[in-house]
């Protein structure tokens, strides 16, 4: 169990430093999320003063929020895309034979890379929040912190998942992809899904797809802890289902391929 | 032209022959673009007029964008992938062809998704443009100064990889930004984004400017448009030049078929 873990530990020390080294790929990333946190947060200070119709949150709330949620998607490593490679070109079929789980292997590079990327862009992210407003934001550093993490978890699973349907479909980009438009929409990336109707408002708070960005991203502004602690405990209850979900779907995997090829 | 079109019959043909993946692939982009749309309509639900705008002026600016899109990714896949061809020294293989180079590089292949792109951009536009009451001219003029605005942005930020190694993903992503930005409602920019809307991301000239002609039905401004498309590509095809004096042959040996 310990050798096991180690195994893991320095397979996600290794994508951890492969990815602090990118540094075109972490720059690149990094000023897309600048750029499009000022974009989407000038956008809203020119609609909230227009004055046209009030919202249940300031200016300095909504850059915050986008902050956030910018954050999550800028953040998150493209584990799917590794999964494509090794699903389209048949590879993961050699992968399942070696001594090294594929699944683990994959999910320790997705968590090395991950703890990479929110390291540098979740202080960045904050820094560039304070500066742009002038204020610390109304809800907990901490829990949004938190939701953070749960969040980019629930988004990596989901791209293993899309990645994993590539063995049936033959086409990864495409689930991703649709998985992702819901995800972004439900989630409010860049309108509150407090501005929608209500039915779609019931969808965000329905499905996991529309908590993993809309928690992270109100958390910022809510001032009430209690709040954010039944919420914190409804995403680490999603992370859960999803986890179940995404191990049933690679048992489905190995028993696909071990029938049919890769 | 002859040339040109026996390239994209042949990349027409070859997206065609595969039906179900085609349309497999329209419905997706339907999906893709129409799902993210939702997002702008719930905001116009709340908030009817953005500095002038309203939801109609936003489908034309997503219509065109849309469009470009979806010609740059089948009519000139090549300027997409110049980084590619550049650094895997692919590009000696169009150099030794007595054809214009960058019709060869752009037409050398197309994505699929392009041809749905366009299909169902141009409803988008034409419904847009007949709740604005905008004169056909205009809109043929926005379609043609959007798309090769778009075009020349990707030869111009691809033509870096003359000089710059591993630009591939970075210029998908450049381009994807572009086309994001160019999708938001530009009304409410000011300052310092209008001014990257004119220079680094043109996207001004894209979506900005041909709604604001058709809006505000100045003439001005559609000088502007076209002064504007013709610098981008004018810039682009200097930047290409120059880094084709840059080029040196890559080390791979292969055989293009």
């Amino acid at each position: 169990m310990g050798a096991t873990l180690r195994l893991y530990a320095a397979l996600a020390g290794f994508s951890f430093r492969n990815h602090l080294g990118s540094w075109r790929y972490i720059m690149s990333r990094l000023g897309a999320y600048i750029f499009f946190t000022i974009i989407i947060g000038e956008f809203w200070r020119a609609i909230i003063a227009q004055g046209t119709r009030h919202f249940p949150f300031g200016i300095d709330d909504i850059i915050w929020y986008c902050g956030v949620g910018q954050l999550i998607v800028f953040a998150s490593p493209r584990i799917f895309m590794r999964i494509e490679d090794d699903v389209l070109s048949g590879n993961i079929a050699y992968h399942l034979t070696r001594p090294v789980d594929y699944l683990e292997l994959r999910l320790a590079e997705g968590v090395g890379g991950l703890a990479a990327n929110l390291l540098l862009f979740m202080p960045l992210g904050f820094a560039l929040c304070y500066f742009y407003t002038g204020a610390m934001p109304r809800g907990s550093i901490g829990y949004t912190a938190l939701f953070i993490i749960f969040a980019s978890l629930l988004h990596m699973m989901f791209q293993i998942l899309a990645g994993f349907s590539g063995v049936w479909i033959h086409e990864v980009q495409m689930p991703y992809r649709i998985y992702q438009k819901f995800m972004l929409m439900l989630g409010g990336l860049e309108v509150p899904v407090s501005v929608y109707p209500a039915v779609m408002q019931y969808l965000a708070w329905a499905t996991p797809l529309g908590l993993l960005l809309m928690l992270p991203c109100t958390a910022i502004f809510t001032p009430d802890t209690g709040q954010q602690a039944r919420e914190a405990i409804l995403m680490f209850g999603w992370v859960g289902v999803i986890f179940a979900l995404m191990l049933m779907l690679y048992g489905r995997v190995r028993k696909y391929i071990s029938l049919n090829g890769g | 032209m002859d040339i040109l079109l026996a390239l994209l019959s042949i990349n027409l043909r070859t997206a065609l022959a595969m039906r179900a993946a085609f349309l497999l692939r329209l419905a997706f982009t339907v999906f893709n673009h129409g799902f993210i749309l939702l997002i702008w309509l719930f905001l116009f639900r709340a908030v009817p007029v953005v500095y002038g705008w309203t939801v109609w002026h936003l489908l034309m600016t997503y219509g065109l964008a849309w469009f470009a899109w979806g010609f740059v990714s089948y009519f000139a896949y090549g300027f997409k992938m110049l980084p590619r061809i550049i650094e895997n020294g692919e590009l000696d293989h169009f150099l030794l062809q007595p054809r214009p180079l960058l019709m060869m590089i752009a037409a050398a292949s197309g994505e699929v998704a392009g041809i749905p792109d366009m299909m169902l951009a141009l409803p988008v536009i034409v419904t847009a443009a007949v709740k604005i009451h905008a004169a056909w001219y205009l809109v043929l003029f926005a379609l043609i100064c959007a798309t090769a605005t778009f075009t020349a942005f990707s030869l111009a930020i691809g033509s870096l990889a003359f000089w710059v190694n591993d630009m591939q993903d970075w210029l998908l992503d450049m381009q994807y930004n572009l086309y994001i930005f160019a999708t938001r409602p530009a009304s409410a920019f000011g300052g310092w984004i209008k001014m990257l809307m004119f220079t680094l991301l043109p996207m001004g000239f894209i979506s900005y400017l041909p709604v604001e002609i058709m809006r505000l039905r100045d003439p001005w401004l559609a000088l502007e448009e076209g002064a504007g498309t013709v610098v981008i590509a004018a810039l682009a095809l200097i930047i290409f030049r120059r880094g084709l004096r840059h080029y040196e042959s890559g080390n791979r040996f292969g055989v293009r078929v």
